[in-house]
């Protein structure tokens, strides 16, 4: 057998290259993070069978004819139903900090989506009205 | 002799900008100075609506613009709210996350540490956001079980109801009046004002039924007309149903069951909603015509 050339042990960065999972003696690798972790990548849309479909996470709102051209179904386009007076809204998307939280008590009830809850309001509703103001200081916040 | 060939340049697009016909250009086409690419050259109307993305049509603002010194709407709080309430908040919330998320991720690209700031408070919009989920679905849980449990103590209640009804002297009053009225709509879901997207279906008849009945055994005594022997049918139970919840009220209604009776005609269970559904409609056209009428003389 003939013995290797010295050159092949010469540390140049071809022959570094060429040996990506050398590790140093502290266990650093010679580049990269890791020498597994590529692996657990997402997959991309080159990767995978020939079947593979990535997607984009959109829906699809129609369909190709045979000669290619998109007609939209509209039954399958998203609408929002957006508020008529979104614009005169006055709340904002969060709570100043310093506002209390009012507590709410099911005593007697299962909890705030107890039936009998809501029938006992319906009958309150039927018996006074809507009561917009007349909470007095025992009152206790149903949900 | 031999003569060397030269292969010319094209003369022809020379020739044709020269010529009238052939062109290249049009006349009308002058040669301005270059527009300088920068954004203060791009104009955008003020009610484009990707405007929507940008707060106050800000490209960025600045943490100090924005208060992180909020909190997230609590269950309790958003269960005092009105539907409609609900349904603007999450409009706002999702308008206000869709302004953030474009923020943090120009600040993001900019490999700065302010993205996380906003995307922070981008995290507890949301949790106003699933606040409202839960609250619009312990609603609708609420509802079907009262649903259900009204199955079993329905009955009961519409007797207490009736009873009360029967046994006060006096119910000629607006407490009277509004109580009846609600209880139309709570139960049985019959709206004080007719409009012409109602559609009748069991409960509405039940609630006919109910009401009809409860005034004509209110009133029948009071006002002498036991020889009716009870409404027989659903148009007599429903003029009654029309008419005001007095003792003139259901005295007016006898006098049209009375007209109605000479008719012979009997109506069966199976035609009774297309039939009160038909009542519903005539009022409206005649309400329409009316109002027509009253708006043609002014």
């Amino acid at each position: 057998m003939r013995a290797s050339q010295v050159l092949a042990f010469k540390e140049t960065a071809e022959t570094c290259l060429r040996r990506p999972w050398k590790t140093y003696r502290d266990g650093t690798l010679f580049y990269g993070q890791s020498k597994a972790g590529n692996k657990r990548l997402p997959l991309s849309t080159k990767q995978g069978n020939k079947n593979y479909y990535k997607g984009t996470r959109s829906s699809s709102i129609g369909k190709f004819n045979q000669y290619g051209k998109y007609t939209i179904n509209y039954e399958k386009v998203r609408t929002f139903v957006i508020p008529e007076d979104l614009d005169e809204c006055v709340l904002r998307p969060l709570v100043s900090s310093l506002a209390p939280v009012p507590k709410n008590s099911f005593k007697g009830y299962e909890g705030a989506a107890d039936g009998r809850l809501y029938l006992d309001k319906v009958k309150e509703f039927i018996e006074t009205g809507k009561v917009e103001f007349g909470r007095s200081e025992t009152y206790v916040e149903r949900g | 002799m031999f003569e060397q060939q030269v292969a010319r340049f094209s003369t022809s697009a020379k020739c044709l900008a020269r010529s009238r016909k052939g062109y290249r250009i049009s006349s009308s086409i002058k040669l301005r100075p270059p527009i300088i690419p920068t954004i203060d050259n791009i104009k955008v109307i003020d009610d484009h609506p990707l405007w929507q993305f940008f707060s106050h049509k800000k490209f960025v603002r600045n943490p100090e613009e924005v208060s992180f010194t909020g909190r997230s709407w609590t269950v309790q709080e958003l269960r005092r709210k009105s539907f409609d309430d609900l349904h603007s908040l999450w409009y706002v919330c999702l308008k206000e996350r869709n302004r953030l998320y474009r923020e943090a991720h120009v600040y993001d690209q900019a490999e700065s540490l302010r993205s996380q700031e906003f995307e922070g408070l981008s995290a507890m919009i949301r949790e106003s956001m699933v606040h409202i989920k839960q609250v619009i679905t312990e609603r609708e849980a609420a509802l079907n079980n009262a649903q259900a449990e009204f199955e079993v103590v329905g009955n009961e209640y519409l007797g207490e109801f009736r009873n009360a009804y029967l046994e006060d002297q006096n119910v000629e009053t607006d407490q009277w009046y509004d109580k009846l009225e609600r209880l139309q709509y709570a139960i049985f879901g019959i709206p004080d004002v007719l409009d012409t997207s109602l559609k009748v279906d069991l409960r509405f008849l039940e609630g006919v039924k109910f009401v009809g009945q409860l005034k004509y055994d209110k009133f029948a005594s009071k006002i002498g007309r036991e020889d009716l022997g009870g409404l027989k049918d659903i148009a007599e139970i429903y003029t009654v149903f029309e008419e005001s919840a007095t003792a003139e009220g259901v005295k007016e209604a006898c006098a049209k069951i009375d007209e109605y009776r000479e008719s012979n005609l009997v109506i069966p269970g199976s035609k009774e909603i297309q039939v009160v559904q038909g009542f519903i409609n005539d009022k409206i056209k005649q309400a329409e015509s009316d109002f027509e009428e009253t708006s043609q003389q002014a």
